[in-house]
């Protein structure tokens, strides 16, 4: 299933704030909740990587070549 | 009624418009001229169009009428109605791309690549469909589904699955980056294709992921859909993503039966959570394959979860990248979630947007393996998990609970997107509530022709393509 926010560490509005001050990027108090669960949601999918072993491999952008394995 | 075998003219496919344009029954001015006339009928309901090019593409009728009663034909799309998602150039006019942020946009100086395909390739272009906002969305307002107006069309393709589904266009382009395509194809009823990713150019497109991006048809046949991607798909010197070396096929394998094909059906994560429409509909088809010739065995892919986890951790800060310069100038022209999203996307670390990069480098050769091992020709799974939800509904209901609405519509498209495999969705029937089911195959990149063959065995058979909706 979708991680949600419930499934991320604890991410607080006061350290998103922090965050978006020091990136230039000012967000109203008001939506600064909305922001962080969007913010943790993404955290959250982040961590469902760890399932995977990523050691020694490449990150995928444009490359697209598919294993001559395949029939 | 005026059309083939007691059917409208706007109710034809393709190449059954193209085979009339040739027998002499019909024009491409009459299609066109009945497209129009559909339009008319069915926009009060649907709202599939931004645009409609109503002179232009008179224009362009004549033009493809004139060629062809002159001996010069420019192929099977000559004289054909298209329309175009609402986040493709098409020179001179705007690209709205569903968002205020664009309300002050000018006119596009140059057609996008497919777009200059499409006209090479002799096509006619009736307007510009629905987005949801920057394509990022799943509901596409202020589209409705053609089976059920009080449904959402899907996104963010909404318009032009909406569009070909009401019989508005003969077919139309869309884009797919998490299922945009794919899933508004489900929801209407129609075909809809994915191509590999890179496969088709990207250049004058809106772009929502770079990484992910892919352009490519709705149409009512898989036949029609190898048709528009026999016009689409040559490579252009500018689109930065295009192969090189490798080119796909179209067309020349649609006809024939599944014996020798095999199939893998990956039933954990794909087949976890469904609804029971959904589910026992996609069952029903998957006998039919195995009827038609082919194997059908499971083949779970562990790490689906985890190539859907990818695809979104690398679209995310590619929107917030996309979108910077207009969220730090005009932040209040943003529909209030997108706003939302994008402020927290921007604050997500450059680690984790590499993290999710290598992933797809590791889902994908988990797929590759899966299919290597099982000698697989294709996947096939559910397209979405349930069918079109009413508008007003945020959540999807299973019997075990609710998702939220896009996090449910995207679940079993995205993994491809990962991977960057070709998907095709096609209809495989109706659910007790009267809306359509759509059926997903999933090939190895650059096996376009193999999903065109498979899925159109099925068609055949099944009886699935355009004209039954309900308008």
């Amino acid at each position: 299933m979708v991680p949600t926010a419930d499934d991320s560490p604890r991410l607080s509005t006061d350290a998103v704030a922090l965050l978006a001050q020091a990136a230039g990027i000012p967000i109203a108090p008001s939506r600064l909740p909305d922001v962080t669960a969007v913010l943790a949601e993404l955290f959250a999918l982040e961590t469902k990587l760890d399932e995977l072993d990523l050691s020694g491999i490449e990150p995928l952008s444009q490359e697209v070549d598919w294993p001559e394995t395949v029939r | 009624m005026s059309g083939m075998e007691g059917r409208a003219d706007w109710d034809l496919t393709i190449r059954e418009a193209g085979a009339a344009f040739r027998a002499g029954t019909r024009s491409p001015v009459e299609l066109t001229v009945a497209i129009l006339k559909r339009i008319e009928e069915t926009e009060p309901v649907v709202h599939a169009y931004v645009q409609v090019m109503t002179d232009a593409a008179l224009a362009a009728a004549h033009q493809a009428e004139d060629e062809l009663e002159g001996g010069y034909d420019r192929g099977p799309l000559h004289g054909i109605p298209i329309a175009i998602k609402d986040i493709i150039d098409i020179a001179g006019r705007p690209t709205l791309c569903g968002s205020q942020v664009r309300d002050d946009s000018p006119a596009a100086l140059e057609d996008a690549t497919v777009v200059a395909q499409l006209r090479q390739a002799g096509a006619v272009l009736v307007g510009k469909t629905v987005t949801h906002e920057f394509a990022g969305g799943v509901i596409s307002p202020p589209t409705r589904n053609p089976w059920n107006p009080s449904h959402i069309p899907g996104g963010s393709s909404g318009g032009s699955g909406a569009a070909v589904a009401a019989g508005s266009c003969l077919a139309a382009l869309g884009s797919d980056t998490a299922g945009s395509i794919r899933i508004p194809s489900a929801l209407n009823g129609v075909v809809g294709l994915k191509p590999t990713y890179g496969c088709v150019s990207n250049h004058g497109v809106f772009p929502l992921s770079w990484s992910l991006d892919t352009v490519g048809p709705l149409t009512k046949t898989v036949e029609d859909a190898a048709l528009v991607m026999g016009a689409i798909l040559r490579h252009h010197p500018r689109n930065s993503a295009a192969m090189a070396k490798r080119t796909t096929e179209t067309g020349d394998e649609v006809d024939g039966n599944l014996e020798g094909v095999r199939l893998g059906v990956p039933r954990p994560y794909f087949f976890d959570r469904l609804q029971p429409g959904v589910r026992s509909t996609v069952e029903k088809a998957l006998v039919t394959l195995a009827a038609l010739g082919a194997e059908v065995i499971d083949t779970p892919w562990q790490e689906a979860s985890a190539a859907s986890a990818a695809g979104f951790v690398v679209v995310r800060p590619e929107m917030a990248a996309v979108h910077a310069e207009a969220l730090r100038t005009v932040p209040e022209r943003f529909g209030p979630v997108l706003r939302s999203r994008l402020e927290a996307f921007s604050l997500f670390p450059a680690r984790g947007y590499f993290k999710a990069q290598r992933a797809r480098s590791a889902t994908r050769s988990t797929i590759a393996a899966l299919f290597a091992a099982h000698q697989l020709d294709a996947l096939i799974t559910p397209t979405v998990p349930a069918t079109a939800s009413p508008v007003d509904q945020t959540l999807i209901a299973y019997a075990d609970g609710e998702e939220p609405v896009h996090a449910g519509f995207t679940r079993l498209t995205m993994p491809f997107n990962a991977t960057g495999q070709p998907a095709l969705s096609l209809p495989c029937g109706l659910d007790t509530a009267g809306l359509p089911v759509g059926l997903q195959i999933v090939g190895a990149p650059f096996t376009e022709p193999t999903l065109y063959r498979i899925g159109h065995a099925y068609e055949r058979v099944a009886g699935w393509n355009a004209g039954r909706v309900p308008l």
